[in-house]
């Protein structure tokens, strides 16, 4: 008996990637010889200590709860059976194909597939193999300046203010471009995933000169000799010009404040600005912005912050706060204005695409659109080439599966919609 | 940890944050843009508070639904807060305006160049402020900065302004390829040369890499294949000549 499977709708490796949403997955048998149904029982475990393990839902419906196991009868020879997979909440992998699902039937193992359970993690807490992936691929998008990554330091400009910040549409959009830039740097390695910082805890792995930097002459970023970052060039400038207002190996982010140090909102607070979203979408000034200027050089203005990759890891943490915020009080659907509450004015409603990736380039948007449309996955066709606002809500998918954006998080768990 | 588990550790820390908060001391409340605009610009105020004033506003420009309205005051403001004789208070208004790539800055930033008792930061400051936008004069203050330094410091910072200059390749060629220059210079000239002129970068990089492993560089290896070079410098170049391959293989062949 031999039996084929698919994730994501393809047989290609490249598709084995998963989040703590629940992925389509089917199975078929390929053994012709085959004139009756079988029953077979899938699982998975960690390939490595603190691997990646998967758990399983049957296709449709409930029940909430994923199982570690999955009984299904595979009909004869070439019919598929439908079913769902998912990471395992708390057991995301920590390299690439680190964690095996298998089918077994008659006690025997008859097919076996590696994957990964691929979510954004704390930054701080990354093995250094992950940190180097993650480093690598920025740095071979980055490519001297040359690479791709120019559009998205091209995109986050004050003369696009409005399309980015100063209302409703500052969490979707973000949510937009940072995995934009992830699908990128999955292009690159397709382990990497974006990972975040937390600004309200001590961080001495990550900034360190082995990681994202510490402040060398003149306030330039040092990093280890050999380092991918050393290469970095944006504008024609090798280099990243940043020095933290307080001890980042000792404190979350603060700076000085008559007398005091002042910090932005870390995540209790955060969670904690309003259970809908007008209240929540206050998190923009406090924490995001205070963020920003706990450094001095390019992070602390929004005309020259893209220019640090620091930054695209703030705006992890400010996307995962917004996704953890939704999970805590249920906030994923889009017509619901506890969820999204939108404005009139072009790019802030639920039904308006969004700015660079419509290719817009016309009043009220900026007269220029850099990067084309928003980069695809083998693993999800949401949010699409030319997103509207509304498509960026509900990442995981929770109100409606096709809306799963590919990407999760290690501290937001999944959980199917009630009612 | 459960699901269930987790969400009660995240409801319990939210309460106690709102305990915390109720000691809070005074913070940063809701941003008042006018006053801080107004004090920003006020020669008379105390500098630690035009300090403040520019911090305040700087994050305020992260977010504020009328930033478009007040930008311009702002940026007028920064002008006077630029010519403060508080030296903080005057290099952190400098710095913010060349970010924003303001003209009368860098007009101000290249007369410092011109008559050195105009400077309102030290110069290898200015060149890096001034590196946010390197425009030809700009270029041309670097060119005699990198020829003629006043510090090593400057120097440095005159070549960052250089990197993007196509006319700059037979001096990042040289600098890379001197075994008497700092690593750092080195490095600096590698990365500069690499994206300007990537056919001549490879050129000088397989040499200096050459010479470190001490052994011919086995040109149809993949690079994973070669031994990582001992010497930063090598390394370093190893780095960009792998970059370098990657793109002349995503385009159909080799670099000019």
């Amino acid at each position: 008996m031999t039996f084929e499977l698919e994730i994501h709708g393809s047989a290609d490796p490249g598709a084995r990637y998963l989040s703590y949403a629940p992925s389509p997955a089917r199975i078929r048998s390929t053994d012709p010889t085959a004139t009756a149904g079988t029953e077979v029982t899938l699982e998975s475990r960690a390939l490595r200590p603190g691997g990646g393990v998967a758990v399983f839902y049957p296709a449709t419906g409930p029940p909430d709860e994923p199982e570690d196991t999955l009984t299904l009868t595979v009909p004869p020879y070439g019919q598929w059976v439908d079913f769902r997979l998912a990471g395992k909440w708390d057991h995301p992998s920590v390299d690439d194909r680190d964690c095996e699902v298998s089918v077994s039937a008659g006690g025997e193992t008859r097919a076996a597939i590696e994957l990964m359970v691929r979510v954004r993690k704390d930054a701080e807490r990354l093995e250094p193999a992950e940190r180097d992936r993650f480093l690598e691929a920025f740095g071979v998008l980055n490519d001297r300046g040359l690479g791709k990554f120019a559009d998205f330091r091209a995109t986050h400009v004050d003369a696009a203010y409005r399309q980015a910040h100063g209302g409703p549409q500052f969490l979707p959009w973000h949510r937009a471009y940072l995995l934009d830039l992830e699908r990128e740097l999955q292009a690159v390695d397709p382990s990497v995933s974006l990972h975040y910082w937390r600004w309200d805890a001590p961080a001495p792995s990550l900034f360190h000169e082995d990681f994202i930097g510490i402040p060398g002459a003149g306030g330039v970023v040092h990093f280890t000799p050999g380092h991918p970052l050393e290469t970095w060039i944006t504008d024609g400038r090798p280099g990243i010009r940043r020095r933290p207002h307080f001890d980042t190996r000792a404190e979350g982010a603060s700076f000085p404040f008559r007398g005091n140090r002042f910090a932005p909102h870390g995540q209790a607070e955060t969670l904690d600005l309003g259970a809908a979203y007008p209240q929540f979408a206050g998190m923009e000034n406090n924490p995001h912005g205070w963020a920003h200027v706990s450094f001095e050089g390019d992070i602390s203005v929004i005309d020259t912050a893209a220019r640090d990759p620091l930054f695209f890891m703030l705006h992890a943490n400010v996307d995962r706060l917004w996704a953890l915020w939704q999970w805590t009080h249920g906030r994923t659907r889009p017509d619901d204005p506890e969820s999204y509450l939108g404005q009139e004015e072009d790019g802030r409603r639920l039904a308006d695409t969004l700015w660079p990736w419509n290719e817009v380039e016309t009043p009220p948007r900026p007269d220029f659109a850099p990067g084309g449309p928003l980069a695809d996955s083998p693993t999800t066709s949401a949010p699409g080439p030319q997103p509207t606002l509304g498509a960026l809500i509900d990442l995981q998918g929770t109100n409606d599966p096709t809306h799963r954006l590919g990407y999760g998080y290690d501290s937001v768990p999944y959980e199917h919609a009630l009612g | 940890m459960s699901v269930e588990s987790y969400r009660k550790q995240i409801l319990d820390e939210i309460e106690n944050s709102r305990r915390r908060a109720a000691a809070a001391p005074d913070t940063p409340g809701g941003v008042d843009v006018d006053a801080a605009v107004a004090l920003l610009a006020d020669r008379a105020a105390p500098a630690d508070e035009r300090r403040l004033a520019l911090q305040t506003l700087k994050q305020a420009a992260t977010h504020h639904p009328a930033y478009d309205e007040w930008r311009p005051r702002y940026l007028e403001a920064l002008r006077t807060a630029a010519r403060s004789r508080d030296r903080e208070l005057r290099e952190a208004a400098a710095a913010t305006l060349a970010q924003y790539k303001d003209p009368w800055i860098q007009e101000r930033l290249l007369d410092g160049f011109r008559d050195p008792s105009a400077a309102l930061v030290p110069p290898e400051d200015a060149l890096q402020l001034l590196g946010y936008d390197p425009h030809a004069e700009v270029q041309r203050v670097a060119e005699r900065i990198a020829d003629d330094p006043p510090s090593p410091e400057a120097r440095r910072e005159a070549l960052r302004v250089l990197a993007s200059d196509p006319g700059s390749e037979q001096r990042f060629a040289e600098l890379f390829g001197d075994r008497t220059e700092s690593p750092e210079v080195r490095r600096l000239a590698a990365t500069a040369l690499s994206s300007i002129a990537p056919g001549t970068f490879r050129r000088v990089a397989e040499d200096v890499v050459a010479e470190a492993t001490a052994e011919p560089l086995a040109l149809d290896a993949e690079p994973a294949a070669t031994a990582a070079p001992p010497d930063e410098v090598a390394r370093h170049a190893a780095r960009l000549l792998a970059l370098v391959e990657r793109a002349e293989r995503r385009l159909g062949g080799p670099s000019r």
